[in-house]
């Protein structure tokens, strides 16, 4: 049975085992043996993607209907947004969906600035209640609402006005329990940016192809539709999760609803501009993720099916990649500055074997399907938002930046630090 | 909503495998020729200082002693990059024996030839003799004391001092443990010079004892 100290156990593992390893002496044979280990099965996942995009590209990026149907009510939590939030607040007033119908929430998680005097000024309900977080901000909201179908959408985000007319277009198929929204970068400006517009790009077709084999295990918080029945079947948000978001996907997934997600339901957020502010937010879901694969721990069975493989399994294989690079690290920092020094630039050309050979290739093979996915977005809705340079960017150089919030998240981890869900 | 039986796709996970295995075997075996292809360069390297040491041998006194520190700077700063280069590749794990036991023959005929220009054309240069291994359970220290070697060789190059340092792996069938059983060595690593043995040494305490 799992419980929250065994993090902290297994990274002081983590950190025990890789150096008992370098003092032995065996620490480069430990790391090439993880390292082949972590490579062969990060490839094969990635070739299985390349797979079932193929075998389902109409379906992967189909379009959404429309529909009018049902009653939704929009639950906004928001936060010491001040004049940010005014462009949320017209854009949803802005919406193509019969006003009768759409019932729009501000939740005011006990701001301290002037949030609540501008969000007042609105033709929109207010509620304020004591801070407790994003989530017990959307179960406030949901609480007083009164339509069929729940949405949930970040305070700095714009909503195209026709992501809703869209979204809800899926519950008509009764089985659907939530919708992830299609969440794209807001105006990227600088390379941080950039980067996470890419990223964003991305996750939507590999949510999307995920939705193919029945194992979405996110509804993000930037924009997602929940039937309102569902929720209270899981008991709403939970309000101790750090990722509220992919909770209650995988609480929706356990109870047998399907989570589907939109390509063209657009709602554009304002990401991290600063590396800071954007290891902060990552530490947050990684360490979110980390607490609900624990708190859902059943979903560890092959009864799951793809879902316990895309869902859970692959989190837990990731633990290998980066124990290679812990210990690399630690050889790194030890030596590889010295043979720099004694060789100079030779030191490059000796360094290709076929560990360097295989991971060049694999990073070839990924390169131009990930451009043919990003070019969905291009080609549809005609824009150039990065460049190529921006994608290698994110693709090399992004990518390895995982591996430095993982190295922060087992440090809190041990020192046992407890975040609770920061609003800001 | 009730419980599900959801399915795992393992056409795919399958089909996904076999695509990576024929991938990663392509790739290791490019890499290990690439690998070889280096491995080929460096014996070439040998052998192209070791025909210069042959032309050493067989001069005669008078013709060694003057064409000595002509020919024998132009081995020099070869021989010593490639020794690093090997290092490098042995401490990734790839290098072959056949490649060391070469290098450790060419060492020992430069030692000779080293040797014999001190006793016979009174050149100065301090020889230093430095046995490792790369056994982890035999020594520990032996990666750090190369650096040490390293950084020590440098500054007396600096100092425009004369020294060569003669690298043999004492585990290594062949060459390296011939000699570590002639130089009586029972562990590692071991330094000697000036007929005295030594374990581990620092660039410090390594330029005391040279200079």
């Amino acid at each position: 049975m799992l419980n929250y100290k065994i993090v902290k156990i297994f990274f002081l593992f983590i950190i025990f085992f890789s150096l008992l390893a370098v003092y032995l002496g065996i620490g480069k044979y430990v790391k090439d043996l993880l390292g082949w280990i972590s490579f062969f099965i990060l490839n094969t996942i990635v070739i299985t993607f390349i797979i079932m995009l193929y075998l389902n590209k109409e379906y992967i990026f189909r379009k959404s209907r429309e529909s009018e149907k049902f009653k939704v009510s929009v639950v906004v939590p928001v936060y010491n947004e001040g004049e940010n939030i005014i462009q949320t607040i017209e854009s949803l007033l802005n919406v193509n969906y019969p006003k009768d119908k759409l019932e729009l929430i501000f939740v005011d998680d006990g701001s301290t600035d002037n949030t609540g005097e501008i969000v007042k000024r609105y033709p929109v309900k207010y509620f304020r209640k004591q801070n407790g977080g994003a989530a017990s901000a959307k179960n406030y909201g949901i609480a007083k609402s009164t339509g069929e179908i729940i949405i949930t959408m970040d305070s700095d985000s714009v909503i195209d006005k026709n992501a809703i007319r869209r979204i809800v277009s899926y519950f008509e198929d009764e089985s659907v329990g939530a919708v992830a929204g299609t969440i794209r970068a807001r105006a990227p400006k600088n390379l941080i940016q950039k980067w996470q517009s890419v990223e964003y790009d991305l996750i939507l077709i590999y949510r999307r192809i995920l939705e193919a084999y029945d194992s979405v295990y996110v509804t993000p918080g930037g924009l997602s539709a929940f039937r309102k029945s569902a929720l209270e079947e899981v008991g709403y948000f939970d309000e101790k999760s750090l990722t509220e978001d992919q909770e209650i996907a995988m609480a929706l997934q356990k109870k047998g609803y399907k989570v589907l997600c939109s390509l063209d339901a657009y709602v554009y957020t304002t990401v991290p501009e600063s590396l800071p502010k954007l290891i902060k937010q990552r530490v947050r879901w990684i360490r979110g993720g980390i607490y609900n694969r624990i708190k859902h721990q059943d979903l560890l069975d092959l009864k799951w099916g793809n879902l316990f493989i895309f869902g859970y399994l692959l989190d837990i294989l990731f633990f290998i990649p980066f124990v290679t690079v812990f210990i690399g690290t630690i050889l790194l920092l030890m030596e590889q500055y010295f043979w720099i020094e004694r060789l100079g630039l030779d030191v490059v050309g000796l360094m290709i074997d076929q560990f360097f050979v295989t991971s060049l290739i694999f990073w070839l093979i990924s390169l131009p399907w990930q451009l043919y996915m990003l070019n969905y977005f291009k080609d549809l809705l005609n824009e150039t938002r990065y460049s190529i340079l921006d994608f290698l960017g994110f693709m090399f150089i992004f990518g390895f930046g995982w591996f430095f919030v993982w190295f922060v998240v087992m440090i809190k981890e041990i020192k046992g630090e407890r975040n609770l869900w920061e609003t800001r | 909503m009730g419980d599900q039986i959801k399915k795992i796709d393992y056409p795919f996970f399958i089909s996904a495998l076999i695509i990576t295995i024929v991938v990663f075997s392509s790739g290791y075996m490019i890499g290990w020729y690439l690998s070889e292809k280096n491995n080929n360069e460096i014996i070439d390297e040998i052998n192209n200082i070791n025909s210069l040491l042959s032309v050493l041998q067989i001069l005669h006194a008078e013709e060694f002693c003057k064409f000595y520190p002509y020919i024998i700077s132009k081995i020099e700063a070869n021989s010593w990059k490639l020794g690093e280069k090997l290092q490098y590749i042995e401490n990734q794990g790839r290098t072959e024996d056949r490649l060391k036991n070469l290098y450790f023959e060419f060492q020992y005929r430069d030692m000779t030839i080293v040797k014999k220009a001190i006793s016979e054309c009174k050149f100065e240069t301090k020889i230093v003799i430095y046995f490792y291994t790369n056994k982890p359970n035999l020594c520990q220290t032996c990666t750090a004391q190369g650096f040490e070697l390293s950084r020590a060789r440098n500054i007396l190059k600096e100092q425009n001092q004369s020294i060569r340092i003669y690298s043999f792996d004492g585990e290594l069938e062949g060459m390296g443990k011939l000699l570590a059983n002639i130089y009586n060595v029972t562990s590692y690593p071991t330094i000697i010079y000036n007929n005295r043995k030594y374990g581990f040494l620092s660039k410090d305490e390594l330029l005391n004892i040279l200079k």
